[in-house]
């Protein structure tokens, strides 16, 4: 029974094709990798992961993840959307340390071209800083995310978080309030397209 | 990347109690290979050895280079949430047989499951009274 349960699980390899994953036009048309198949249906909804690294070959951008969704075949290349990115949860947790605070704004925006997105904004204080403080911080994180993305389109905006603008411009807002380490950009989802 | 090589995903969970292989396409869609350390060893209480580990990990990369892949990014994941964070024994073990059986490691990454906030760890405010 067992020889005869082998062949089935091979011939059903057999029969699945490789399909190469391709990233968005605004991402570089860039190859992420092959995924196999049996049916080219099946690949729409799939979810591959790649970091900044590989796609720009920066190696100091090696922590950040990026997620891809195929949405669409063409011969035997997937093309994908951009649905979100992450960063490493180590990298997060080497900079929060003892003494310090931690404050997270997240918030739902409106791209210019109309796409919703959820971004998480991390901020790390030098020292251990008052919740009247924090929460003076984590407005005006929220504020400079909404208006950040009110006059840009998607792309733009995606590149201002992965980049590090985005981040740079609330820290050096933020620092008046209170002095900090470190501000980062550390979540995007895509919530809704058009 | 050349058009020939085909990389892939190994899914290794370890806990204290078994370690868990699982090599899939870069997706996580579609299953390549399955082996844990249960099935390599008969006693229950080896299954979480890092013998078996590393004997599950040469089989599964067996299967994977007779599939036609060459390289394997590595998440481990220990069994988080309420339980312990850290990996088990097999970890380890499971990382360096692959690498020993002639497959490319990609990147490795901690995946394990951490809660923002969940139910409580077992053992009630008195702790574990054995």
């Amino acid at each position: 029974m067992a020889k005869a349960r082998r062949r089935r699980v091979r011939d059903t390899w057999k029969e699945k094709e490789w399909y190469t994953i391709m990233t968005p036009k605004d991402f570089g048309d860039a190859e992420i990798g092959t995924t196999p198949a049996r049916d080219p249906e099946l690949l729409v909804r799939r979810t591959v992961e790649s970091s900044l690294r590989e796609l720009t070959g920066d190696f100091s951008k090696q922590y950040i993840k990026l997620f891809f969704q195929i949405r669409n075949v063409a011969g035997t290349t997937a093309n994908t959307e951009f649905v979100g990115h992450q960063v490493t949860t180590d990298y997060v947790r080497s900079m929060i340390r003892r003494g310090t605070s931690r404050i997270d704004a997240i918030v739902n925006v409106t791209s210019k071209d109309g796409i919703k997105l959820k971004i998480h904004v991390l901020a790390i204080t030098i020292k251990r800083a008052k919740s009247s403080q924090q929460k003076f911080i984590r407005e005006t994180m929220e504020k400079m995310v909404q208006n950040a993305a009110k006059d840009k389109n998607f792309q733009e905006l995606i590149e201002d978080v992965l980049g590090g603008k985005m981040a740079s411009h609330i820290y050096h807002e933020s620092k008046k309030i209170y002095p900090l380490k470190r501000v980062e950009t550390i979540k995007t989802r895509v919530i809704e397209e058009k | 990347m050349a058009e020939k090589e085909k990389w892939g995903v190994a899914n290794v969970y370890s806990s204290f109690n078994n370690t868990i292989i699982t090599v899939t396409d870069i997706t996580g869609a579609e299953t390549i290979t399955q082996w844990s350390g249960g099935k390599v060893v008969r006693a229950d209480r080896q299954e979480s050895s890092p013998f078996a580990a590393m004997e599950a990990a040469t089989r599964a990369a067996e299967d994977v280079k007779e599939k036609g892949i060459i390289g394997l990014h590595i998440k481990v994941r220990a069994p988080g949430g309420n339980g312990p964070r850290t990996p088990g024994p097999g970890a380890q073990a499971t990382i360096r047989a692959l690498a020993r059986a002639g497959i490319r490691i990609g990147k490795i990454e901690d995946v394990t499951p951490i809660p923002h906030d969940g139910t409580g760890r077992p053992g009630g405010k008195r702790g574990r009274r054995v």
